[in-house]
């Protein structure tokens, strides 16, 4: 959808997942199916426009956002019935899975993994691994997902700070990474860009090249489809040639990584 | 087809102009020359204005989903700015409201005849554009016409041949001769993530966008809500520019926001589109507070 103006949604339902991160399910008030990866600018009112990525879809499009700025701080307060501004999808998405996909997800980076594993599990693909990192384990979205995810693909959990409930590993995502099934694999890496260094030093050391890491990257992108200017790395345009990146694509552009 | 027109018939041809459209051209206002809507064709000049049309096809500040339907003539608007326009619509022009807005906005260029202070547009493609609509210039008694619109001719126009042909070409000659242009071979290539001349902008930069709003293929914009969502021309200067939520930014200082502009110009939309995204326009410098001068950033390269 190549155009400015935000096709009114109707707000189906809301889930609160953790104390900052919701989930909304959205009236799919626009023809065009997503692919998993992809992303929608949604708008609210007096607040403003902001790209969110795409976690799930069936009649509803369903979007975890977390509290995090302005526009943000607003969508959390709205509430069943009412009404956003829905554009999109936008972006090129992750690559068809292919082979053994191992998916790094960190924090708020999970929704866009979901939208990965939930479409290439509902075609009858397993050969998949989850590699999930969250501040703490009050912190972890879908709870109920990714014990169901575990019967079909293995999901390994990590957590920064462990609480009296956690029993489970306690570091960042790279402490997890001596679980990784499969080196000969696709990696998907979709989180902070501190969190995307560091899982490339180790997944290098690994051996893992440079052509299967990819990245989804995120850019103040106001547009969706390569007007605004604000999402350069370099001569691409996150919204349009990404979000999606493999890492030999951007990895000599000096701000790709900063 | 090539016209020309006696000097002393424009006021007519542009008087002829208003009864049918809406004309806009650069009017004289105490000392300024600016961009105004003309009531008859003797407030018409061809001189030069601070800032170009650009606002026609893309306003500073519009209403998403609202757009002017009116069919508008702007006449007066300089050949690198015209030229600028033809790079915005490669970018925009998959927009379908500034497609639909820059539908209905003719312009009739005029060739400069004499370079201007800051204009190196030789280095790019001159003053005289192979691209327009109709297009004007001075040879003296007469302007020569090259015209790509039917509707736009003028009753007092007459039919020009291989003289006027051969007077551009001449005047042309002249005007490469007094403005030489550039060298941008393999500026694309050559231009580095690295040269020392972006941080010695950036501490005279002001960061006040100045560049961004004067240049005629800044296309940047910005969204935000103002009881209904409006777009509005952005600059890749400020440091707002590239800041997410959370305070992070992968462009934090102004070094790094100059080598943007920079490398936007002169090396990504080259990688992307085969041409500089710089019509030699001269405006970038002659609107600088603190004259960083693009000209002297590619001699460096």
């Amino acid at each position: 959808m190549r155009s400015m103006i935000p096709v009114k949604s109707r707000i189906i339902d809301i889930y609160k997942e953790t104390d900052d991160i919701k989930t909304f399910i959205v009236e799919k008030t626009i023809d065009e199916d997503p692919v998993p990866g992809q992303f929608y600018e949604i708008y609210v009112r007096d607040a403003g426009e902001i790209p969110i990525s795409i976690a799930s879809w069936n009649d509803g499009l369903i979007f975890s956002v977390k509290r995090v700025g302005a526009v943000t701080e607003k969508l959390h307060k709205l509430v069943k019935g009412d009404y956003i501004g829905l554009r999109g999808p936008y972006g090129n998405g992750f690559p068809e899975h292919r082979r053994f996909t191992v998916l790094i997800a960190g924090g708020i980076g999970l929704p866009p993994a979901r939208s990965y594993i939930e479409y290439w599990l509902s075609k009858g693909a397993k050969d998949m691994q989850l590699l999930y990192g969250a501040r703490t384990p009050s912190d972890i979205v879908y709870k109920k997902l990714l014990d169901y995810w575990s019967n079909y693909i293995d999901v390994q959990i990590t957590v920064d700070r462990g609480d009296s409930t956690w029993d489970g590993n306690v570091g960042v995502v790279t402490t997890i990474f001596n679980r990784i099934k499969n080196k000969d694999a696709d990696f998907l890496i979709i989180g902070p860009e501190i969190m995307m260094k560091f899982s490339i030093i180790e997944l290098k050391k690994m051996g893992v090249s440079d052509d299967n890491i990819y990245l989804s990257m995120e850019r103040r992108m106001k547009c969706g489809f390569g007007i605004c200017g604000h999402c350069n790395i370099g001569r691409y345009y996150v919204c349009k040639d990404g979000p999606v990146f493999r890492y030999s694509t951007i990895k000599d552009i000096p701000e790709a990584i900063h | 087809m090539i016209y020309k027109l006696k000097k002393e018939f424009l006021q007519e041809y542009i008087d002829d102009l208003i009864k049918n459209y809406e004309v806009w051209g650069p009017k004289k206002i105490g000392n300024d020359v600016i961009f105004s809507k003309l009531e008859k064709g003797s407030e018409f000049t061809d001189e030069r204005t601070i800032l170009g049309p650009k606002n026609f096809i893309y306003p500073p500040r519009e209403k998403i989903g609202e757009i002017d339907d009116k069919e508008v003539i702007v006449i007066g608007v300089k050949s690198c700015d015209l030229l600028g326009y033809r790079m915005l619509d490669d970018v925009l022009g998959i927009d379908p409201s500034y497609a639909e807005r820059r539908k209905r906005v003719h312009f009739l260029n005029f060739v400069c005849t004499e370079p201007c202070q800051y204009g190196f547009c030789t280095t790019f493609s001159g003053p005289r554009l192979m691209e327009y609509e109709m297009q004007f210039t001075d040879i003296g008694n007469y302007y020569v016409i090259e015209c790509n619109n039917k509707n736009l001719i003028g009753k007092r126009f007459e039919e020009g041949g291989e003289n006027e042909i051969k007077a551009l070409e001449i005047i042309m000659s002249d005007f490469y001769k007094k403005m030489p242009p550039l060298d941008v071979k393999d500026l694309d290539k050559k231009i580095s993530w690295n040269d020392p001349k972006y941080a010695e902008f950036a501490k005279r930069c002001i960061s006040c966008g100045a560049c961004n709003f004067a240049c005629p293929t800044c296309f940047c914009f910005d969204t935000y809500d103002d009881n209904g969502l409006y777009r509005e021309w952005d600059s890749c200067i400020l440091s707002g520019f590239t800041r997410m939520a959370g305070n992070i930014n992968p462009r934090p200082t102004l070094d790094l926001r100059l080598r943007q502009r920079f490398m936007h110009k002169l090396k990504f939309h080259y990688e992307n589109f085969s041409y500089y995204l710089c019509t030699g326009c001269g405006r970038c410098i002659e609107t600088c507070p603190v004259r960083i001068d693009i000209r002297d950033f590619i001699r460096g390269v």
